[in-house]
């Protein structure tokens, strides 16, 4: 045999098994132990489908103990792809083409698609090759726990469900039960944080515990799952929200709300918790803001002082200005003075009366910074004009 | 014919010797006319502008997509933006896909105030999504009035931005049927996790900033039908399909294009639609009839290219020449409204006589009755009566209603309309109470057949003779009479009214209808005890079926009570029996869309085996079914638990082999999903 035909048969050996159905695809798949990955795609509606079926799909040919089945998904059904498609569950692809990986037994073990799957042929096929490995890994570790399990080794079920949780694939409710049964204790905190809910669904609940009188046991609950120490940041900022949600509802506990907001945004500042924390904290309980102004509840009769906390940090030496607009209401503003701090330090005021409503005047205030400022906040002493019924928006810009 | 004669004949303006220039030239003309002298003027004052004129004004191709693709609004605006567009990649010009693209983006900015860099990024991004292969095929074959619902976007600009169609493209590509369903990638949810309803400003701001778009955002953190409607339209938009997003009452619903040149309505709960996007009239009848006039090219060049002789005419003084291409133009594409609406103003400007206006009703009536029944009546009501019925007295308006409700058939080729206008229109113009009790009885005689027609015109003939005695007695002796029912007196008519137009108002789908007749039939029976006397605990939640409608197999059989149909949904109870069969059915149309937890299923006793076995399915759109239950007994009172799966549905269906069904309760429960 020559050397060029002894390549073609490796390649022909290391070939995926290919299958005409995806009922085909499954029955092979439990014969042989292997694998199934499922293209699906559309050839009478998706160029882009059709483009990476033919640039990576169709030519792949390096993996090996697998099977591959194409699933295609017409707009126009045809007699031929029904009865390929028979079996698949088409309602399930949420955007196409997809990579999707079953176990032998049928079990989805993973999905690859938007985001996840490159458009571009040779990237796709990094990842289309990354993808069958991780599957193959995954077919394989789950034997090792099953192993493990008849064998009554705890210790090796363990780490092969936690090498299972560590893969970029799917963790299905089955695989995080039987963790729970074989490591209730769970010290390395892997089946917790993999088990961590969907932000909604966890905040509401404790929403509700608030609105509903129950805010103490709901607290309770959520301290203790805070002190497992075993969570992210992320999912900390969320149980942080989750406490100021419960105690924004429980009266007489506004201090602690406010405080478990920003203890969120400071857990994981730049997350979608970490946000919401922070924008909560302002909005509700803060004073105003550059972003969302002043409202009713910020007013007073009596002279009173206003931290503006969210200014651009750092902020860049230069000259800005400080304008106040009313917006509604029917009270206006009396403006005094407006100072620049850099934390606690006073670096610049332009303290003048001034007023905004149905006719501002003097509601300009100017500051000039001379040198880059850290952690930037203005101070500005207000009073309601004759009310408390005022609303209005600060606006901060840069001279020039 | 000879009436048409005397009518040009009768023309007064003269006839100059001037002639039209061909088919080209007038499409310069018109392109011109559109954009106006001082734009024009603008254009000239640099090379490029020159080499664009040179360019559109040589291409007729471009120029039928520009002037031929429904209304062109604020031509100063469309040309410009097209000139930008022209520069910025003079070889746009070679592919129909982005030149058409190209030309409803212009289009679009003359629609309403749009930021111009917003439209230009939308339009570079169909442009590489399209060469790129991202988009559905469907995209290429798409007409420029087509593509002008892509351009347009939706109500909320920020829901089609390009990092919002960039998002949905990658993360909701499907066959384009499927985005009739992708609303509900949104989950439907009144408060967020924070507790703040959605109805005020707290809902979304804790996200704000988080997300790059708000497509994203309601994907992420819920929504209700304005969130959900706006992402399954967004999420079409994003594949390169026309879709929109309605107004219902109470409601927000959406409409794909899911076939081509098929609108279909989406999350829709009503036929009372108000699209948001439209290029002629914001009727759904008017959405579907524009579809067809656009849909082939051949036709609307031949109407186009008559309207535009007909326009150069009368510019050059050619009245009676006109006349004749405006019904040319007519004739050429009859489903064009605006067509007619130009026509009709012709004859407003020139105050044509009363015989052009009569034939110009006839040609109306019948290029678009039967089919049309809707922009039929827009037409003659808005642009035709005027001219028509300017001086004319009471008798022969309510004649002329007359004989428009003598040629609807239905809803022709359509869906429910608002024809309670019709009927309002003639009763304004009624005076005594002698001519209003004989136009009542006309139009009953005119409608009373019709099983579309009549339910909503009885309901609405019976609001207006509610306080009046004497024109309710006379109106109740006609239906009966009209209707052939036995008995008199008002209990006789509303158990006539009930038996047969309940099932004909569930047919149609028509819960208004259904409603009201049914809501007033329910004082002929006495109310069946509560479920609390019965000690059956309701499910979770609260009572879906209160207020939808129910079909059964065979409504009215000997064993049926077709008056007692409404208060099967009610607590009140009522009954009805199927005909037996080999499979009979009953199927249930819930008011909204909802997340069912349970179902009581309230019988009589005795046939126990009729209440054993029996499928439930539930449907989104009445089409496509899927089984979530069926009764293990024959108990007479069943309790169906669904809080483990929670289906959604708006429609729900019941089903068994080989015997009848019947109930006196059929009580749905669950949480409001739109």
């Amino acid at each position: 045999m020559s050397c060029c035909a002894w390549a073609c048969a490796a390649v022909l050996l290391a070939a995926p098994q290919r299958e005409a159905s995806f009922q085909k695809g499954l029955d092979a798949a439990k014969a042989s132990g292997f694998p199934l990955i499922v293209f699906a795609h559309g050839s009478d509606w998706c160029p882009h489908g059709e483009r990476l079926k033919a640039d990576i799909w169709d030519l792949e040919h390096t993996v090996d103990d697998v099977i591959f089945v194409a699933v295609d998904v017409r707009e126009v059904p045809q007699e031929t792809n029904t009865a390929r498609n028979k079996g698949f569950a088409i309602k399930k692809v949420k955007t196409y083409p997809s990579l999707l990986a079953f176990a032998p037994d049928g079990t989805r073990l993973g999905l690859r698609a938007g985001a996840t799957l490159p458009r571009v042929a040779g990237p796709a096929t990094t990842v289309l090759r990354a993808f069958v490995n991780e599957v193959k890994d995954r077919v394989a570790l789950q034997d090792s726990a099953t192993a493990a399990q008849e064998a009554g080794d705890a210790t090796a079920e363990v780490a092969a469900l936690h090498a299972m949780l560590a893969q970029d694939l799917d963790a299905s409710q089955p695989l995080l039960k039987r963790l729970q049964e074989v490591d209730p204790l769970d010290s390395t905190g892997v089946r917790r944080r993999a088990a961590f809910p969907a932000f909604h669904p966890f905040v509401a609940k404790a929403t509700k515990a608030g609105q509903e009188g129950r805010g103490q046991d709901e607290v309770s609950r959520l301290q203790a799952m805070m002190d497992e120490g075993v969570y992210t940041d992320v999912q900390q900022a969320w149980i942080h929200n989750a406490m100021g949600s419960t105690y924004r509802y429980w009266e007489g506990h506004d201090k602690q709300a406010e405080a478990h907001f920003r203890q969120a945004a400071a857990t994981a500042p730049d997350s979608v918790p970490g946000l919401a924390g922070w924008r909560l904290a302002l909005k509700l309980y803060s004073d105003p803001t550059l972003e969302m102004g002043w409202t009713k509840r910020h007013m007073s009769d009596e002279s009173t002082k206003w931290i503006v906390e969210d200014l651009p940090s750092p902020l860049k030496r230069g000259t800005y200005t400080v304008t106040f607009k009313w917006t509604r209401g029917r009270h206006g503003l009396d403006i005094s003075e407006v100072r620049l701090l850099d934390g606690t330090r006073f670096i610049v005021k332009d303290a003048h009366e001034g007023f905004t409503g149905t006719a501002p005047r003097n509601n300009v205030y100017t500051l000039k910074v001379l040198w880059d400022l850290e952690h930037p906040v203005l101070r500005v002493t207000t009073k309601g004009s004759g009310g408390k019924d005022s609303q209005g928006k600060i606006v901060m810009e840069p001279v020039g | 014919m000879l009436t048409r004669l005397i009518v040009l004949v009768l023309l007064s303006t003269p006839v100059m010797a001037q002639t039209p220039p061909d088919a080209h030239g007038l499409l310069v003309w018109d392109l011109h006319r559109m954009a106006g002298d001082d734009t024009l003027a603008a254009l000239r004052t640099t090379d490029e502008g020159l080499a664009f004129l040179e360019a559109i004004e040589s291409n007729d191709a471009w120029m039928h997509e520009l002037l031929d693709s429904g209304p062109v609004q604020r031509g100063h605006i469309v040309l410009p933006f097209l000139f930008e567009r022209w520069y910025s990649d003079p070889s746009l010009v070679q592919s129909d896909v982005h030149r058409s693209m190209a030309v409803a983006c212009a289009l679009a900015m003359g629609m309403k105030d749009l930021d111009a860099q917003w439209m230009a990024d939308r339009c570079d991004w169909f442009r590489e999504s399209w060469d790129a292969g991202l988009l559905n095929a469907g995209y290429g074959d798409l007409n420029t009035f087509e593509r002008r619902f892509l351009a347009r976007g939706l109500q909320r600009a920020s829901w089609t931005t390009a990092k919002a169609l960039e998002h949905l493209r990658e993360r909701v590509r499907i066959p384009r049927q499927q985005y009739a369903k992708a609303a509900w990638r949104a989950p439907y949810r009144g408060h967020n996790a924070f507790g703040d309803t959605v109805q005020g400003p707290m809902y979304y701001m804790p996200f704000k900033n988080s997300y790059d778009s708000s497509a994203e955002m309601a994907i992420e953190v819920g929504g209700v039908c304005g969130s959900l409607s706006h992402v399954g339209a967004a999420a079409a938009i994003a594949a390169g399909i026309p879709a929109l997003t309605m107004g219902e009452p109470g409601h927000c619903a959406y409409a794909v294009q899911t076939k081509p040149h098929i609108w279909q309505p989406a999350y829709s709960l009503s036929w009372k639609r108000g699209l948001h996007t439209t290029m002629t009239r914001s009727t759904w009848t008017s959405l579907e009839m524009s579809q067809q006039a656009m849909t082939d090219a051949d036709k609307v060049n031949k109407a186009s290219t008559a309207r535009r002789r007909a326009l150069w005419l009368e510019a050059n003084d050619s009245v009676p020449k006109a006349d004749a291409a405006w019904r040319r133009a007519c004739n050429a594409n009859p489903l064009d409204e605006s067509m007619w609406k130009d026509r009709a103003a012709f004859g407003q400007r020139h105050a044509l006589s009363g015989v052009w206006w009569n034939n110009l009703r006839d040609d109306l009536q019948s290029a678009l009755l039967p089919s049309h029944p809707e922009p039929a009546w827009y037409l003659l009501q808005a642009h035709v009566y005027p001219g028509l019925l300017e001086t004319a007295k009471g008798q022969r308006k309510r004649a002329a209603v007359r004989e428009y409700l003598g040629q609807v058939d239905g809803w022709g080729d359509s869906v429910r309309w608002r024809i309670e206008a019709a009927f309002e229109w003639a009763w304004k113009r009624t005076n005594t109470k002698a001519r209003k009790s004989a136009l009542l009885e006309d139009m009953l005689v005119a409608l009373i057949d019709d099983s579309k027609l009549g339910p909503p015109y009885v309901v609405w003939a019976q609001a207006k003779v509610a306080d009046k005695a004497d024109l309710k007695a006379t109106f109740e002796t006609a239906l009966l009479e009209q209707a052939g029912g036995e008995g008199d007196g008002p209990k006789s008519v509303l158990t006539h009214m009930a038996k047969t137009m309940l099932p004909a108002a569930a047919e149609e789908h028509d819960l208004d209808t259904f409603q009201r007749i049914g809501k007033a039939s329910s004082s002929l029976y006495a109310p069946r005890k509560t479920l609390a006397d019965m000690k059956v605990e309701p499910f979770a939640g609260e009572l879906l079926s209160s207020g939808g409608a129910i079909r059964i197999f065979k409504p009215g059989n000997r064993w049926d009570s077709p008056e007692k149909h409404w208060g099967v949904l009610e607590e009140h109870g009522g009954w009805f029996h199927t005909q037996n069969g080999e499979t009979p059915w009953f199927e249930i149309e819930l008011p909204r869309f909802g997340n069912l937890s349970g179902i009581i299923l309230d019988s009589r006793s005795g046939q126990p085996g009729r209440a054993n076995g029996v499928r439930i399915l539930v449907s989104d759109d009445g089409e496509q079914w899927t089984q979530v239950g069926k009764t293990t007994s024959g108990s007479p009172m069943q309790r169906i638990d669904l809080g483990q799966t929670k289906p959604r549905a708006r429609f729900v269906r019941f089903e068994r082999d080989g015997q009848c069904m019947h109930y006196h309760r059929v009580l749905i429960y669950g949480e409001r999903a739109s």
